[in-house]
Formats: C-alpha cells, sequence, structure tokens
C-alpha cells in the first residue's frame, strides 16, 4: 500500500465512529471523537466494542497474508467463532437474526465510509464477506455492492466525483467500472474500455486510502501491556506500529535517547511527573534485544549527580505499564489515533492525576487520544484541566456505555464539558458510586461508634 | 433540560456539617447524607451565593464535599450574586427582640435573600434562627413565602417531600398564625 508516503498532515483524522451488529451493539451507535475522548462505562458495558471493529480492520490491513475481508484472531482480537463477534440478544424480545457487521468511518473532511461485512464468505472467502460499502461526501453518496448498477453507479460516481469523463461517453459503454476487494474495503477503478492503464481513474482514491492511513496509523495500548522483561526484542520504529504497541516502546525510547533529545526530555519529563525515576536509558545487550535502565529514587540523582539506574523489571509494575502509555503519546502524530485501555492502571492516585495532564497534552498537540477509563480521578482531573483552562473543552468528548439489563443492548450517552468542566445530566456513575461507598462507610463507623459509646 | 420536579433550594452549611465529621455519633449525620443524595438522585438544584459558598467551605464535610462536586459537575449548583437587601436587614434590626436574636437573624439573612429569588426553599438544621425568623415574620412578607426545613425532622418525612419534588405548597411557611401586621418588606 502507498500509504506511507502520503504526508500525514493531508490525511484528514476520524472524527467519529459507529458499529452495529457487533457483540452487545445491536443498532448503530455512534461515539465523536474529540482529541480527548472518554470511554467509561460499567465492566461489560460495550466500550470496547466500539472500538474493536477498528482493531479487526486494522489487523485486517496489517495481516501478512490476505485473510479475507476480516481477520477475526490476530494480535488484537482472538476470535476463534462468528457468534462470538454477532450481536446476540439475551432476550426474546429481539430476533437474533443479526448476520452483518457495520463499521462507518467518519473523517474530519465530512467524507465518510460505512461498510459492511456479512458472514458466510465461503470457501476461500474468510469467516465475512464484504456485502457492501457506502460513501458519503459532501457532494453526495453512492454504494458499492455485488448487485449495483454500473451503468447508474458510474453517472453517479461522474457527477460526485467530476471524472471529467463525458457522461455520454459513460452511456455508450466507453467506460468500464471495476470493483475489488483490497483487504476490508473495496477499491475501484473507472478505466476507458479500450484504454491502457494510463486511462484509469481510482473511484475509490483519496476516501479508501485515508481510511487505510487513519487505521494503520491508530496506536493501540492494551490494559494488559505485557510483563516487566529484563530485555525487550529490538523493533523496527517506523511511522506505524503494526501489532501491539508494547513491542516498540522501548526501541523507540532507544531510539529518543541516541537520535532525538525533545522525545527523550519529554519521556523522562513526564515520568519526573508521575514520580518515576527521572532518567531512563537504553542498553542493547544482545545485536537483538535492548535492556531498559531506570533511576530508583525520583528526582533525587538529578539533584546529587549520580545515576543509579535499575533494570525495569526491578522496578515497581507501575513505571513497566506507564511507560508504553507515555511513549505512545509522544509517538503519536497529530491527527493519529492513540486508544488506551485503562492508563490509570498500576498508578498511584497522584501519578493518575499527572496520567490526565499527560493525556491532554498530548490532545493538545493534536493527537486524537481514545481513552478507556473506570478512573472517577482520572476523570476529575481532566475536568479540573478544562476549569483551569489548561485544556479546552471543546477539545474533550465523554461517552458513556451501558446495557439493558433485560436485552443485553449496548447504549451509548455523550456528553461535552462546559468550560468549567461541567458535564451535565451524563449518566456518569463513577460520583454515585463512590458517594454511596463514603455514605456506606460512615453510616458503619458512626454505628459502630455509637455502640461503642453506650 | 431541567425536570420539571428540580427545585432551586437553599442548603444551608449546617447540613453539610452535619453530614459527616465532628457529629459522626449522631445519627442525623446519616439522615442529613440520606437527603443530600435524594437532592442529587431528584436532580433538585442548589443555590450557590458568595456567602453560601464561604459557609460551606468552613464547614463541609467530606461527604458533603464529594455530594457538591457531584452537584456541580451534573449543572445542578446554580452560582448567583445575591445582593445584601439592606431594607430588610435594617428591618430585622428594628424588629429584633434583643441583639442576640438580631445577630444570629442578620448572619442567616443570607439565606432569605437567596431563597426568595430561588424556589424559596431553606434546607437547614438551625431550628433556633428558623423560629427567630418566624417570631418577626408577621412583619415581613418575604419571610411568610419561606419553607425552612429542618432535614432530620423525623416528623416531616423529608425524603418522600424531595423525591416528590419538594412541593413549596407542602410544608408550613414562616408565616404567623395570623397576618395581622403584615407590612411587607
Amino acid at each position: 500500500m502507498n500509504t506511507e508516503a502520503e504526508s500525514p498532515s493531508r490525511i484528514p483524522p476520524l472524527k467519529s465512529i459507529g458499529v452495529a451488529g457487533f457483540k452487545s451493539i445491536r443498532d448503530k451507535q455512534s461515539i465523536a471523537i474529540a482529541p480527548l475522548t472518554i470511554l467509561a462505562g460499567a465492566n461489560s458495558s460495550g466500550k470496547s466494542s466500539v472500538m474493536q471493529p477498528l482493531l479487526l480492520m486494522k489487523q485486517t490491513l496489517e495481516a501478512p497474508f490476505d485473510p479475507g475481508a476480516l481477520a477475526i484472531a490476530g494480535p488484537y482480537t482472538n476470535f476463534t467463532r462468528i457468534d462470538q463477534m454477532l450481536f446476540r440478544s439475551k432476550s426474546h424480545e429481539l430476533s437474533n437474526s443479526v448476520t452483518e457487521i457495520q463499521v462507518e468511518l467518519v473523517l474530519d473532511s465530512n467524507e465518510s465510509v460505512e461498510v459492511d461485512y456479512s458472514v458466510g464468505g465461503g470457501i476461500g472467502e474468510g469467516p465475512f464477506y464484504l456485502k457492501s460499502q457506502k460513501f458519503s461526501h459532501p457532494l453526495g453518496t453512492y454504494t458499492i455492492n455485488p448487485y449495483v448498477n454500473e451503468m447508474e453507479l458510474m453517472k453517479r460516481l461522474n457527477s460526485i466525483r467530476r471524472f471529467e469523463a463525458d457522461p455520454g461517453e459513460i452511456s455508450t459503454n466507453k467506460y468500464k467500472l471495476m470493483f475489488k476487494r483490497k483487504r476490508c474495503f473495496f477499491e475501484g477503478r473507472l478505466s476507458r474500455a479500450s484504454g491502457g492503464e494510463s486511462g484509469t481513474i481510482d473511484v475509490t482514491s483519496p476516501y479508501i486510502s485515508n481510511m487505510i492511513f487513519n487505521l494503520l496509523g491508530l496506536i493501540y495500548v492494551p490494559a494488559r501491556r505485557g510483563d516487566s522483561a529484563r530485555s525487550y526484542p529490538i523493533a523496527s520504529v517506523e511511522r506505524f506500529f503494526p501489532g501491539m504497541f508494547p513491542h516498540y516502546f522501548p526501541s523507540l525510547i532507544n531510539k529518543w535517547i541516541k537520535e532525538s533529545a525533545d522525545e527523550k526530555n519529554r519521556l523522562e519529563t513526564a515520568m519526573r511527573d508521575l514520580g518515576f525515576g527521572a532518567k531512563i536509558q537504553a542498553r542493547p545487550s544482545t545485536a537483538s534485544d535492548v535492556e531498559l535502565f531506570v533511576s530508583r529514587l525520583g528526582d533525587q540523582d538529578i539533584h546529587d549527580g549520580s545515576d543509579d539506574l535499575v533494570n525495569l523489571a526491578d522496578v515497581g509494575i507501575g513505571v513497566a505499564q506507564a511507560l508504553p502509555v507515555i511513549t505512545a503519546l509522544i509517538a503519536a502524530h497529530s491527527g493519529g489515533i492513540v486508544y488506551i485501555d485503562q492508563p490509570e492502571l498500576h498508578l498511584h492516585p497522584r501519578a493518575q492525576i499527572t496520567m490526565a495532564k499527560l493525556l491532554a497534552d498530548a490532545a493538545e498537540k493534536g493527537v486524537r487520544v481514545v481513552v478507556e477509563t473506570h478512573s472517577e480521578l482520572l476523570l476529575l482531573s481532566i475536568q479540573t484541566l478544562v476549569a483551569e483552562g489548561y485544556l479546552s473543552p471543546r477539545d474533550v468528548k465523554l461517552h458513556w456505555f451501558e446495557r439493558d439489563k433485560r436485552t443485553g443492548v449496548t447504549t451509548v450517552a455523550s456528553a461535552d464539558l462546559d468550560s468549567t468542566g461541567r458535564f451535565g445530566d451524563w449518566p456518569e456513575d463513577f460520583g454515585d458510586t463512590s458517594l454511596t461507598a463514603e455514605g456506606r462507610y460512615l453510616d458503619a463507623a458512626e454505628a459502630r461508634l455509637s455502640v461503642e459509646a453506650l | 433540560m431541567i425536570d420539571r420536579r428540580s427545585k432551586l433550594l437553599v442548603i444551608d452549611a449546617s447540613v453539610a456539617r452535619s453530614s459527616g465529621g465532628s457529629e459522626t455519633l449522631e445519627p442525623t449525620a446519616k439522615a442529613c447524607r440520606e437527603r443530600l443524595k435524594t437532592i442529587l438522585d431528584v436532580r433538585h438544584r442548589m443555590m450557590m451565593s458568595q456567602p453560601i459558598r464561604e459557609e460551606w467551605n468552613k464547614h463541609q464535610s467530606n461527604y458533603a464535599r464529594t455530594w457538591r462536586r457531584n452537584m456541580y459537575a451534573r449543572k445542578l449548583i446554580e452560582i448567583v450574586n445575591v445582593p445584601e437587601d439592606e431594607t430588610f436587614r435594617n428591618k430585622i434590626r428594628l424588629k429584633a427582640a434583643n441583639t442576640k436574636n438580631m445577630e444570629a437573624m442578620i448572619k442567616d439573612c443570607h439565606l432569605i435573600e437567596a431563597a426568595s429569588i430561588a424556589d424559596r426553599i431553606v434546607i437547614s438544621r438551625d431550628d433556633e434562627v428558623r423560629d427567630l425568623f418566624r417570631s418577626v415574620a408577621q412583619d415581613f412578607k418575604v419571610l411568610q413565602g419561606i419553607a425552612w426545613i429542618n432535614p432530620v425532622d423525623p416528623a416531616a418525612d423529608v425524603v418522600a417531600w424531595l423525591a416528590a419534588g419538594a412541593n413549596l405548597n407542602d410544608r408550613p411557611k414562616l408565616t404567623p398564625t395570623t397576618n395581622e401586621g403584615d407590612t411587607g418588606q
């Protein structure tokens, strides 16, 4: 794919994602992607279900072979059966006849593509086949599917895309339209029936290449970020990071230490702000491995000049788990999505407050940071950064996921922050939960004190 | 959109103080927490003037702080500049039976001033000052329209009243039994 040659600054970033038919999501649920997008909700409420289809498409694009329209197992997902992926109702009230997964990607340029993956690809096609692909463009929409009227589509394409093909020539069959699946998308060419390669027009470009660029550029930092290791395999660090990002962070750090003082300084500043050792070193242990060393005693080493460095495996797990997050936020390009599952994991509450600022800093830089979180403190810290004027409320979107207890269907409620960090009547329950917990503790403690005082 | 049941309440810092902290041996703390939680759950709103805020900042328990933060995040706290009503205060100074009563009422005039431009409901644990206002209410039309609710009054079933929409007319006002001598205000 030629997407590597594209100038990143010209690629419109994703501004919303819609998903239907996938796991607990029945009807289409859409979420807007802001520079800082918060996904919250109880366990198994469907937070991941809205992002996983992107990971499915990403692993389909990154697969070293053509896995069909959707690679259901790979570095990001490990489905083994189709029924694990499709919506299934817990209730008899809803039909279980969902046989399609629909994904809609909308770019900042207001171009969108809605792709339907349907069950039953058949032998040689993979578990899903690409059923249809609908483009929406400010000038109009058109849909590609196996039953499309080619002539009508060509006319429509020509009116939208202005290929400068003479409508008369289209109607006299001088042009031929051909579509073929390229991994998880249709790509199409319009060519003169009698012409050579020079007469062809890629009718799905640049939309599809823009979508592919966004998907390949997505950085996913999962909740399980790997164990602390004594050494890490060296990985090639270029523009894209195929596979799990935690494979790359040691090599990125190694590269920054050698070549980029700016990134290294940002990394060390973030580490110091989080309360970790403020120095980091990378040393190749073999030709194919690198070891990471961090200072052990906070920023003390800066003052006394000593280098009290220890292997990353010998410090608390919080450091090893936070490093992939910090590294991803620094490495991401403007417009690129960094999707982080629970950035607060293993962090002391003070460090969670700092983590909110690191997320805000990346968002300010233009990165689209999508965060799944269970941390009330992280959310409160983001509200505080907005109220303090550090983060623009326009740069934050909150999405709350809930599942209907009877039917199991996920719905998403979204909210914006105002300039004081308030979100209004969003069904956020962190606060309710902590208030209830605080009240419950006080009730119990007071009751016991009352008995003891008698 | 604000629920029609939602009322704009004036909640005295005495409730915030009683919801935890030094009064932990009293059952009132639990009751106060329950009332505050009901206010949040029903989506009533709180009027926050400068003097109310100062009093809350001084006296609020940790529970009340968490409650206040939740109310604020849900846009249920309305920050309003409520100017002191000098006419009202001067009249209180004149009508108070003695200096002690006068000082007690002047200290809490800000609650009446705030409630009079909100939904005329004061939630406070201070029965003494309530009785003082009631004692002079015949001379103050503004007081006669105020419902002063002690949230832990066992006879008042405050939780049910709050849950049902905190209807002003379901609660006695500071109105004296007769309206004689009503000079307005």
